[in-house]
C-alpha cells in the first residue's frame, strides 16, 4: 500500500481503478483530509456530516472516473466534484454557508495578512483567532477564491479549473475578494487591536 | 477525523459501492455529451449565419435609394423594413451557441467576450460566405414557403406587392416597347400592360431605357392602364440569380416635385 502510495501518480491510480475498483482506495487516502479540511472550511457542519459529505464526493468521484479529463490535475478535478457538492448543500438549504478555519498554519495565516493589507489593522494573533469569523462575513463567492488560494494553495489555473471559470474572472475574484476581506476587518475591529 | 475514522470511511465508501452497484458511467456517454455540445454549438453558429446572409440579402434590397418617397423619415422606414424574425433568430441563436460552447469540456476557459467574439465572427464569416453564394435570398423564401404562417411572404413578394399599388402611386414591371424615354410601355407582375408617360423625364446617366428593362415607376395613376412617371429606376434584387441584374439607369423628372 505505502509503495503504491509513494510511487503512483494520480492518472496511473485513475487508470488502476478503473481496472480494479480497490484501487480507489488509494486515492481517497490522499485527498480524505485535504478534502474534510476544505469542507469544514466552507461550512459549518458537524462532523458526521462532513463524513456524508465526503462519501458522496467519494461516490460520485468513483462514477465519473471515465469523465476525468488527464489534461487537468487529478487534485483540481476532485475538488472540482467537491466544490459542487458543498454548492448543492448550500442550495438544499442543508448547510449555512459558513465555515470555519481548521489547521491554519502560521505562514499561510502571514501571507494573507500582507496580500491584504489587514496586517495593518489587526495582529498576527488575533487574526488567528477570529479568521473564521471575518471569511463568514464575506460572499461566498469570494470565500470559495480565497479558500483555494490561501488555505488549499491552489494557484490561478488549478482554481479556474475547479471553479470552471476563466482565469481572468478568477483573479478579478480574487482581487475583489481581498478587497471585500480588508473592508469587513476595518469595519468590525479597525484599528484597535494594533498594539 | 482519525485515521481510524478515515478508513472507517472508505470501507463504507467501498460497502456502499458493492451495496448499490455502482459503477463507473461508460467513457461513451462522456464523449457523447461532449459531441452533442460541440455539435449543437456549431449547429447554432450555422443558423446564425444563415440568419446573417438573409439579413443581408433584406438590408441590401430594401430600396434605400427611394425611402423618402414612401416613408415620413429614416426612423419609419427602419421601423417598417425591419427583419425582426430575422434579427431575434439571430440574437437567439448566438445566444445558444455561446451557451453549448461554454459548456464544453474546456469551454470555461474563455471569457464572455471572447467566446461571444468567436460565435459572432463564426456565424459572420457563414453569413457572407452564404450571401455571396445567393443563399440569402434562396433561405428567403424557402422560409416563406413553408413556414408562411409563421414567417409571412418572402422580401420579392413583399417588394412586388409595394411596387405594385398603381392608386398609390407604386407601379412596377418589365419594359415591353420604347418610343423614347418619356413614353413606353410595361408589363406589371401581373401580366397587365400600362402606358407609361413621362413628363419631361431625364435620364440622370445618359442610359436610355431598352426593351425587357425591369423597372420601378412613382409617379401618378391616370386611368386603368395609364400611368405618369415621375421617377424611373430598375428593378433590382441583388443576390441570388435569376432576379434580374444590376442597371444603373435613372429617369426623373423635376416637375413632378
Amino acid at each position: 500500500m505505502h509503495d503504491i502510495q509513494a510511487t503512483t501518480t494520480d492518472q496511473e491510480l485513475v487508470a488502476l481503478t478503473l481496472q480494479d475498483k480497490d484501487y480507489f482506495a488509494h486515492l481517497m487516502h490522499r485527498y480524505r483530509q485535504k478534502l474534510e479540511r476544505y469542507i469544514r472550511r466552507m461550512t459549518a457542519i458537524r462532523p458526521m456530516e462532513v463524513e456524508d459529505l465526503l462519501q458522496d464526493i467519494f461516490i460520485k468521484t468513483y462514477r465519473n472516473l471515465h469523465g476525468f479529463d488527464p489534461r487537468l490535475s487529478f487534485s483540481s478535478w476532485i475538488y472540482r466534484i467537491a466544490h459542487n457538492e458543498v454548492i448543492t448543500q448550500y442550495r438544499k438549504k442543508i448547510v449555512r454557508p459558513e465555515g470555519h478555519m481548521v489547521d491554519v498554519e502560521d505562514d499561510v495565516l502571514s501571507n494573507l495578512m500582507v496580500d491584504t493589507n489587514i496586517h495593518t489593522l489587526v495582529d498576527h494573533s488575533f487574526l488567528k483567532n477570529n479568521i473564521a469569523t471575518l471569511l463568514n462575513e464575506i460572499d461566498v463567492k469570494y470565500r470559495e477564491v480565497l479558500v483555494l488560494k490561501f488555505f488549499e494553495d491552489k494557484d490561478y489555473k488549478e482554481i479556474s479549473d475547479i471553479l470552471k471559470k476563466p482565469p481572468g474572472t478568477v483573479a478579478t475574484l480574487i482581487s475583489r475578494a481581498k478587497k471585500q476581506l480588508r473592508q469587513r476587518c476595518e469595519e468590525h475591529w479597525g484599528k484597535y487591536t494594533l498594539v | 477525523m482519525s485515521t481510524n475514522h478515515g478508513e472507517k470511511l472508505i470501507q463504507e465508501v467501498f460497502d456502499r459501492i458493492e451495496h448499490e452497484h455502482i459503477r463507473p458511467t461508460p467513457r461513451w456517454r462522456f464523449l457523447a455529451r461532449n459531441l452533442t455540445l460541440w455539435f449543437s454549438g456549431f449547429f447554432s453558429v450555422m443558423i446564425g449565419g444563415m440568419a446573417i446572409s438573409v439579413l443581408l440579402f433584406v438590408v441590401d434590397n430594401s430600396d434605400w435609394d427611394l425611402y423618402e418617397y414612401a416613408f415620413s423619415g429614416v426612423t419609419e422606414f427602419l421601423v417598417v423594413m425591419s427583419p425582426y424574425i430575422w434579427l431575434i433568430s439571430l440574437i437567439f441563436f448566438m445566444c445558444v451557441a455561446y451557451y453549448q460552447i461554454k459548456h464544453t469540456e474546456r469551454g470555461y476557459r474563455y471569457n464572455f467576450f471572447t467566446l461571444l467574439s468567436v460565435v459572432i465572427i463564426m456565424s459572420g464569416m457563414i453569413g457572407v460566405g452564404a450571401y455571396s453564394l445567393r443563399l440569402g435570398g434562396e433561405i428567403d423564401a424557402v422560409v416563406s414557403e413553408y413556414f408562411e404562417d409563421y414567417y409571412g411572404e418572402s422580401l420579392l413578394s413583399k417588394k412586388q406587392q409595394f411596387w405594385m399599388r398603381p392608386r398609390q402611386g407604386y407601379l412596377s414591371g418589365e419594359v415591353v416597347s420604347v418610343s423614347n424615354n418619356n413614353a413606353f410601355s410595361i408589363r406589371d407582375w401581373n401580366d397587365q400592360l400600362w402606358d407609361i408617360s413621362g413628363n419631361n423625364l431625364i435620364s440622370l446617366r445618359d442610359i436610355l431605357l431598352k426593351q425587357s428593362d425591369r423597372v420601378r415607376i412613382i409617379g401618378v395613376h391616370v386611368a386603368s392602364g395609364t400611368f405618369r412617371a415621375c421617377l424611373v429606376k430598375p428593378w433590382i434584387i441583388k443576390g441570388p440569380s435569376g432576379y434580374g441584374e444590376r442597371n444603373a439607369f435613372e429617369l426623373r423628372s423635376t416637375l413632378c416635385e
